[in-house]
Formats: C-alpha cells, structure tokens, sequence
C-alpha cells in the first residue's frame, strides 16, 4: 500500500519533468511565432509581453515584398527532391552489388565505403568548390545536388539489410531466366521498403537542412539560394529587424514542420532504426 | 562466407558493372578526387586560376598551423563543444527515454515535440536563439531576472559564447537521442527485467547491470556519430556568433572556412581539412577501444 503511494509520487514528479521538458521544446518556437506576429514597438519593449497584445500580419507582408519566398521554396524542393531520388537510387544499387553479387574489387569497394563515414565534409570543400567552379557549375542546381549524390551512410544502412535477405529468391528469378536488374527491381526493392523509406526520410531532412554548401555555391546568385540559404542572408541584410527575421523564420519552417507533422511515425522510426543499427 | 547465388569460383557477375559503375564515377570525382587534392594540396603551393599545383612546400603549412594562435584557439573551441554538448544531450536523450519507457499516456506526443527542433534545421534553430539570447532585450535574460537571477551575456561575452552555442545545439540534439534511446529500451526483452526482479533486484541494480550493458552498442553508435559531428561544426557559430568576439567561438571548421574562402589560402585550409579528419579518427579509435574494455 505504501509502496503504491510512493509510485504515485515519483509517477507524478516524472510527468512534471515531461511536461517542462515539452515547455523547453517548444517555447522558443512559440516565441519565434509570436515575435512575428507583434507590432514592432512592441518587439522592442522591455520587458517584453509572453503574449502579444495586438496581432498584426506587416511582418509577413514586409517579408514577401523584400524575399522571394516562392522562389526558394521552389530551389530547395528541387534540389532536395533531386539529391534523395539520386541518393536513393545509387545507393541501393551498390548495397545490392555489395551483397548478392560477385565481382573483382568488391572487397575494396566495401572498405572504400565505410572509411568514408569518416571523413568530414570539410576535409573535401576546398577542391570541391575549385571544381565546380572550373567546370562552371557556380550557383547551379547540379552544384548542390551532385556532391551530396553519394553518401556512405545509406548505402551501410541498405547493405545491413540487404545482408539478411535469403538467396533463394534470387536463385530462383536467375533460374527462371530473369536478370539481375530486374530482380532488384522486382524483388529486392519491394523487400526493403523500410530501409529505402529510412534511407529517403533521413536523406530528405538533411538535404532539405543543408546549409554550408548550397551556401558557398550561390554567393553570387540569390535566385538560386535554398530556403536555409535565403533565410540566413535575408537576416544578415535586416540586422536587428527582429518581427521581420522572425516571420521569414516562421515561413522558412513551415514546410518541413508539416511534412514531419504528415510523417511523424515513419520519420521518427526511421531515426530510431538506423540508430539502432550502428 | 555464404555461397553467393549464379556463380562458378572464378566466374563474376558481369551485370554488377551497372550496379556500381554510377557509383564509382560519383564517388572518384567527388569524394576520392577531392580528398586526394586535398591532402596534395596540404603541401603545395595552389594556384586558384588554374588550379594547379605550383610548387612542393612541403610541411610549410602543418608547421605555420602549428604555430597558429588562432587555430589553437579553434581547437581549444572545438574541445569545449566536445566536452559539453555531447554529454549533456546524449545523457538528456537517455533521461527522457527512460521515462517515456515507463508507458505514460502520450508517449509519442511528447517523443513528437522534443524531436521538433532537430527536424526545424540549424539554421533556423540559431536565429531563433540569438534573437533569444539577447543579452539587453533577449528573452531568456528576461526570464531570468524574473526570477531574481542576474543576466547574462550569453554570446557577446568571450567566456560565454562558446557554451552558450553548445547548451543551444545540446537543447537541440536532446530530442535525436531521446528517440534513439527510446527504441533501444524497447529493443530490451522484458524477460530480462522481470527476472531480475524476481532475484530482488532494485531499480538502480537493473539498470546498471542489465539495461545499461545492453544499451552500450547504442550509447557507443551516438558517441562515435556526436564526435564526427561535432568535429565539423559550422552553422551555429557561423550564425549566433560569426565565431566572435574575439574568436571565441571559432570552431575548426569556421577557421577553415574563413582561411579558405574569406583569405583565398586554399591550401592552408586544406592543412587544416587533413588535421581534422585525422583528429575524428584518432579520437573514433580511442573511443571505441574505451567502450570495447567497458563492455568486458
């Protein structure tokens, strides 16, 4: 009896820390919203107001007047679009390779792949950004999405899954004469719909998040900036002007807020299978 | 090694030329080229025009960085990110999922909204904090001197701004560890635990002697994912702080950027490309062989 009391107790405390804990989550981006929305005197004010006194929509206004906010929109769905189909599709290709097939330099190919996830991205910048300059790919959209094409992370994913598929099936389509494209195509891709799904997910957040290279490749062309980009030049450029920085921040989230409000149960596993799988 | 199906011992799938040959390509001009061009470049003279190569100095550029105040400052910066965000959100992450793991009602909304800010992205998440963490009308001050504390100069005083930047990205990553640490206590058999129990074992006793054995691989993959990533760190200085005042907050990764695309030495930069990715080895290595000993 006792002891169910004391469980009672510790029940409650832990559910105070959950809720403070969601409270710390979530307040700065309530104060991003709300910053947007509040007159600019009021922005200034100190102390300020938790909740804004009037509610006004200039800042949103003023935002689509100087930033071309379709326009970046538009850059960063292609590119990130573009960088996952790419991703996906060569990744996937080479796991299968990795796994079921037999070829010279196989053993190479699979060392080759995971010293890559080692090495940072910065170690390659410099003579990546000399070449795409050279081949005068500058403030493209090939630029930001070729090198990110490949990346050594989904292809372990898809390798460790691909591992413990059995060669039956493919024993059996080779007999029946199919070749081995269409196998993957027909039964491998089917069979690793969740990895590929893991592997789109988490390629999509951080090709949608990217930022230091979409933003070195398009100093020179602000039509071309992804919304990452746009966003941190846009807050440069209005120094200080916090209700408009914030309602361009409020516009720059809402996309990947709602496709991860649409995908939350896929996404949220996909981040905890692969980290399981490490 | 288990038999491979369509094949003789020396025969080869002619058909895995399609499978890899896109591959190779991506990966030989975009990831072995260049790091090749950069360790070469490390001890050359570079000419950005043509890009070439115009004369072997040698270590001119490994010594200069040795001598380097300022890269030892980024160093020194990147250390004290290391030791701070990786613990604090690693072991946040854990905390909050060993209480979401006791099945309280609203597991997965409560899971949803810490993980919001690493879906929001950096870029956006550094605005917000520095318009936050406004040391004269930020709110965070605000809400301290509520409550009777001081405020404080969170990223314009030298001696903060690194661990201001640090708390913040922590803030952030609490939420990606939860998640994984989440499913790795559910991934642990409740066979385990009830046993245990049976044998009189106290809460305390079952975690450090059953679950926390069971979640080392775990803890181990977020280690060695944290390192590689905090070794690489840019966007937050670069945002809240442009690695201000005074460098302070200047990562290695902000001082390669800056000594390479600001200054135009690209193969100073590229020296310091290669130190950093020796230095993510070399501390991957130790800490795998530091975890492998804990397990035994």
């Amino acid at each position: 009896m006792k002891k169910n009391k004391k469980q009672k107790v510790i029940d409650i405390v832990l559910f105070v820390i959950l809720i403070a804990g969601a409270v710390v989550a979530m307040f700065p981006f309530y104060w991003m919203v709300s910053s947007a929305l509040k007159p600019s005197n009021e922005i200034a004010k100190y102390p300020p107001d938790l909740i804004p006194k009037h509610i006004t929509l200039e800042h949103f206004q003023y935002v689509f007047r100087t930033m071309d906010v379709p326009r970046t929109f538009l850059n960063s769905v292609i590119v990130s679009f573009v960088t996952v189909i790419l991703n996906a599709w060569l990744s996937g290709m080479v796991a299968y390779a990795l796994t079921k097939l037999r070829f010279p330099g196989q053993k190479i190919l699979n060392k080759v792949v995971m010293a890559f996830m080692m090495v940072p991205f910065q170690l390659m910048v410099v003579p990546l950004f000399l070449m795409i300059t050279k081949l005068k790919l500058l403030g493209t959209y090939s630029a930001m999405i070729l090198p990110s094409a490949v990346s050594s992370f989904s292809i372990f994913l898809l390798v460790s899954c691909m591992v413990s598929l059995p060669d039956d099936y493919i024993q059996a389509a080779l007999i029946d004469g199919s070749g081995h494209l269409g196998i993957y195509f027909k039964i491998i891709v089917p069979m690793t719909k969740p990895t590929l799904t893991t592997v789109i997910l988490t390629n999509f957040f951080w090709s949608w998040n990217n930022y230091l290279w979409p933003m070195m490749v398009t100093v020179q062309n602000d039509h071309m900036a992804t919304m990452q980009v746009a966003i941190d030049r846009y807050r440069t450029l209005n120094d200080m002007k916090w209700g408009a920085t914030m309602a361009a921040c409020t516009l720059t989230a809402l996309p990947i807020v709602i496709v991860y409000l649409i995908l939350q149960k896929q996404f949220v596993e996909s981040v905890a299978t692969s980290g399981i799988k490490g | 090694m288990k038999k491979r199906p369509g094949r003789k011992k020396e025969k080869w799938d002619k058909e895995a030329i399609i499978f890899v040959l896109p591959y190779i390509i991506f990966c030989l001009l975009f990831m072995i080229y260049p790091v090749f061009m950069a360790i070469a470049g490390s001890f050359a003279k570079w000419d950005l025009v043509t890009n070439s190569f115009t004369k072997f100095i040698g270590l001119d550029n490994y010594i200069r960085l040795f001598q380097d105040s300022a890269f030892w400052l980024a160093v020194r910066n990147s250390f004290i990110y290391f030791a701070v965000q990786i613990p604090t959100s690693i072991l946040g992450g854990m905390a909050f999922a060993s209480i979401l793991n006791r099945n309280f009602f609203g597991r997965d909304l409560f899971r949803g909204i810490y993980f919001l800010p690493v879906v929001t992205g950096s870029v956006i998440i550094s605005i917000i904090w520095k318009w936050l963490l406004q040391s004269s009308n930020g709110m965070i001050n605000y809400l301290l001197e509520a409550v009777g504390l001081p405020g404080v100069t969170w990223l314009a005083d030298p001696k903060m701004s690194m661990l201001s930047i640090s708390l913040v990205k922590a803030w952030m990553d609490i939420g990606y560890y939860t998640v994984i640490f989440l499913a790795a206590y559910q991934g642990i058999s409740r066979d385990y635990i009830d046993a245990a129990r049976i044998d009189g074992a106290n809460g305390f006793q079952i975690f450090r002697r059953i679950k926390l054995p069971l979640l080392n691989p775990t803890i181990m993959f977020c280690i060695m994912m944290a390192t590689i990533w905090a070794f690489q760190l840019f966007n937050e200085p670069y945002i809240m702080t442009e690695g201000g005042p005074m460098g302070s907050s200047t990562t290695m990764s902000l001082y390669l950027y800056r000594q390479g695309f600001i200054f135009h030495d690209m193969s100073y930069a590229s020296a310091i490309g290669v130190v950093v990715g020796l230095l993510i080895m070399m501390i991957s290595v130790l800490e795998n062989k530091f975890f492998k000993r804990d397990i035994e």
